[in-house]
């Protein structure tokens, strides 16, 4: 799409006019217990000269982009956090608005030393793997 | 030769053992980066409203961040599962109890009392 409209056009290779909004919210709540919901929402408002971005952006107000997640958390220690984040996203055909598993994580601190600690972090990642890493957060 | 003195006092539940923190500890806690005293107690944060002025007090004056910085250090944290957010009170009362009432808990008043039934650190 994208390809046909430049060569359509002119030589130039970036839209002449474009603007996009994008406008997130993002709210909290305690759930007591160590136990913490998250959640986000984000749009974006593109309008093009030449180009589509995020829809039919080249001939009007594109409003076809947007994400929502949720996120959970839950410390049952100082030692221990378990988290994990939920996510649909609509953008083009690659994203449909199919719920998913963005990433989870199993951290475990088991060094604290004054400001600085050592852990291993389990991960559940987008790309469906599970990973394992050292982790040495610095201060 | 004293400076001028500061509008807010940090503070925390009586039983916590800490009587002094460094600039860095007091970041490391209300960025929730440090998360247990060394005694092996959680730590629990209370902070006020972003647009509270004695929040922005705690960050400037206290913490030497504004406070869209310590929010959006917060966020990236929160959400990329790597640590949890802060407890919000509404008010300094609310600030109060929360922290005389909850074990590990710390947070900030303008001025506290002498016979507010929580403990002043000092920062160093």
């Amino acid at each position: 799409m994208i390809r046909s409209r430049f060569s359509a056009s002119s030589r130039w290779c970036l839209p002449l006019l474009c603007w996009a909004l994008s406008a997130t919210s993002a709210t909290a709540q305690e759930l007591g217990d160590g136990l913490q919901l998250h959640g986000f929402l984000s749009q974006a408002v593109v309008r093009s000269s030449d180009n589509n971005v995020g829809g039919d952006s080249a001939s009007k107000v594109a409003w076809d982009m947007r994400e929502m997640g949720v996120n959970m958390s839950w410390r049952p220690n100082p030692d221990w956090l378990v988290s994990g984040q939920a996510l649909a996203r609509w953008a083009g055909d690659a994203d449909d608005g199919d719920l998913r598993l963005d990433y989870g994580f199993i951290d475990y601190t088991f060094l604290t030393y004054g400001d600085d600690r050592a852990g291993l972090r389990c991960a559940w990642a987008r790309s469906r793997t599970l990973s394992a890493s050292i982790t040495l957060p610095a201060t | 030769m004293a400076g001028p003195a500061l509008a807010v006092d940090i503070i925390a539940h009586r039983d916590v053992s800490q009587a002094v923190l460094s600039v860095a500890s007091a970041r490391a806690i209300f960025g929730m980066r440090h998360v247990k005293w060394p005694d092996g107690t959680p730590i629990k944060v209370f902070v006020l409203a972003d647009q509270h002025p004695t929040h922005g007090s705690l960050c400037k004056e206290r913490l030497n961040l504004f406070p869209y910085q310590l929010r959006q250090s917060w966020d990236r944290l929160v959400y990329s599962g790597i640590a949890q957010a802060p407890g919000e009170v509404s008010s300094e009362e609310e600030m109060l109890s929360r922290v005389a009432s909850t074990p590990g808990a710390i947070g900030y008043v303008r001025k506290a009392k002498t016979h507010d039934q929580v403990k002043i650190l000092r920062i160093e």
